[in-house]
């Protein structure tokens, strides 16, 4: 419930703080967003309580999407 | 309530059935492509992505995140709703996700709408190549999952707890929490991202 | 008897992949495709006086209706899941016809432009444009086969598992993965074009993997069937005289 309200809270703010236009804000928010990706998996597909497999799988993609999207935004 | 226990030797419980993961797992890496794709041509034209994204609406942008995240929301309440026999609570629950996700498709219809009639289509440059065609593929998704929670609604209509099929409510909650958690990544790339 | 059969139809799926590949890779090089936004001259330039990539392209077009014989073998598997209804095994192989004919035409029509010396530059590029547009563009047959395979799995109310239930989920995932295709036409750059990541690469490994992995489950199914036929006769060769129902086991 906090994990969604915090969400909820950080998708209101990020809007206005992306306007200063800097690198180090859109590194944060990417970060930020694969965060929220990785809560929506744990606890609302409930892949924390899932077999470990799939939990390593879930939290292999997390990582080497937001290595792989954050890799090339900072080789711009 | 039929359930479905994992055979595997590690412990733990597997939301739906192997065949969905292997669905939703797929699409995640195709969607994963997508991102990569849009920021490796974004890094060769930096100039042209950034004014083209100041054309885009980021409050719009943010509802359909909240509108989204809402809809995941309840539909965690329902699966859990299930599993504590409220059973009357589950269809009602699923029903505002429905909503929600229909909320979604208008504001995105609306969206569009406004691009086009300013002139700006796909073929316009190849940042709205990128927003219309990935968002797009998105939408798809969403009207997809609109329809796996009409089906799992109608499917609670039909069945009364002892003939509750759970891997197919499972299944289609976790479509639906994918759908949510790929527009978390979209939206700021596409909308916010400088 | 039809098992074998079966496995015959199932078989040719080796030799479609092999010379196709051996086509593409080696005798047309087109891997990846020549660019869409190439001059009209440049395109001429590739149709004049190449006997290799005439023959990669007979070839092509020679083998590509054993991609029937897999469609075939996987019908005869998907109608043992249907029972008396055969809509979607039918539905599988019609499309598979289908796509057939997205091959056969423009390989035929890229030997019909190379055939004449003296052509303009123009007309070359235009029927080359139609060409891929069709070899890569006309992805609706390679979308729905796999569409209709995976509906005919998971929707199964037989007690048998023919195929896995993760395939089914399987062909969904790869029947969408083919689907950018469809954009084709309406960019001469970047990863939707004929040569570009989404709508080439992706699609041509998809292709592949799609067949080979459809090709070893049907191997599976058709063995499992014929290990389930064996089980009948023997049941009718020990107890002569027994009511038997088509299929039983044991």
């Amino acid at each position: 419930m906090l994990a969604t309200g915090l969400s909820w809270w950080l998708g209101t703010h990020q809007s206005g703080s992306a306007t200063t236009g800097h690198s180090s804000a859109t590194i944060i928010m990417m970060l930020v967003a694969f965060f929220k990706v990785r809560l929506v998996i744990m606890y609302f597909m409930e892949i924390r309580d899932a077999p470990l497999p799939l939990k390593l799988a879930c939290e292999g993609w997390v990582a080497v999407t937001c290595g792989a999207v954050l890799g090339f935004y900072l080789l711009s | 309530m039929k359930t479905q226990q994992n055979s595997s030797s590690v412990q733990g419980h597997l939301p739906g059935e192997v065949g969905v993961w292997v669905f939703i797992l797929g699409d995640m890496v195709v969607f994963s492509l997508f991102f990569v794709t849009f920021i490796y041509y974004r890094a060769q034209n930096v100039e042209l992505f950034t004014t083209s994204q100041e054309m885009l609406d980021q409050n719009r942008g943010a509802l359909n995140t909240l509108l989204l995240l809402a809809s995941s929301w309840f539909v965690v309440l329902g699966v859990r709703s299930l599993y504590q026999r409220l059973a009357d609570m589950a269809p009602k629950l699923f029903g505002v996700a429905f909503f929600c996700g229909v909320g979604f498709v208008l504001v995105k219809f609306f969206e569009f709408r406004e691009k086009i009639s300013h002139g700006i289509t796909p073929t316009t440059n190849d940042f709205f190549m990128y927003y219309f065609i990935f968002s797009g593929i998105h939408l798809l998704h969403v009207f997809i999952g609109i329809g796996v929670l009409a089906f799992m609604i109608l499917h609670l209509r039909k069945h009364g707890t002892s003939t509750l099929n759970m891997v197919l409510i499972e299944g289609g909650a976790s479509y639906w929490h994918m759908v949510d958690l790929l527009w978390i990544v979209l939206f700021p790339l596409l909308y916010l991202i400088k | 008897m039809n098992t074998r059969n079966q496995l015959i139809c199932a078989h040719s799926t080796v030799i479609f992949v092999f010379f196709t590949l051996v086509g593409l890779v080696f005798l047309t090089g087109w891997v990846p495709p020549p660019s869409p936004a190439l001059t009209a001259e440049q395109t001429a330039a590739i149709f004049t006086n190449n006997t290799q990539l005439r023959i990669g392209l007979a070839l092509i077009a020679f083998v590509s209706p054993l991609f029937m014989g897999l469609a075939m073998a996987i019908a005869a598997q998907l109608k043992r899941i249907e029972g008396s209804s055969h809509v979607l095994s039918n539905l599988q192989l019609l499309m598979a016809a289908v796509g057939v004919l997205a091959i056969q035409f423009p390989t035929l029509a890229w030997l019909g432009i190379s055939y004449r010396p003296g052509l303009s530059p123009e007309i070359i590029q235009t029927f080359n444009d139609v060409c891929w547009f069709i070899f890569l563009g006309a992805v609706s047959p390679g979308v729905f086969q796999p569409l209709a395979i995976g509906l005919c799995i998971l929707g199964s109310e037989s007690s048998e598992e023919v195929y896995p239930r993760w395939l089914g989920y399987g062909n969904l995932w790869l029947a969408f993965l083919l689907a950018p295709g469809v954009l084709i036409p309406f960019f001469m750059t970047g990863p939707f074009a004929w040569n570009g990541l989404f709508s080439f690469w992706l699609a041509l490994n998809v292709f592949f993997f799609w067949m080979i992995l459809n090709y070893i489950y049907t191997l599976k199914a058709i063995r499992a069937q014929q290990a389930s036929e064996q089980q009948v006769t023997w049941n009718r060769v020990e107890m002569p005289g027994t009511v038997e129902h088509h299929g039983a086991r044991a």
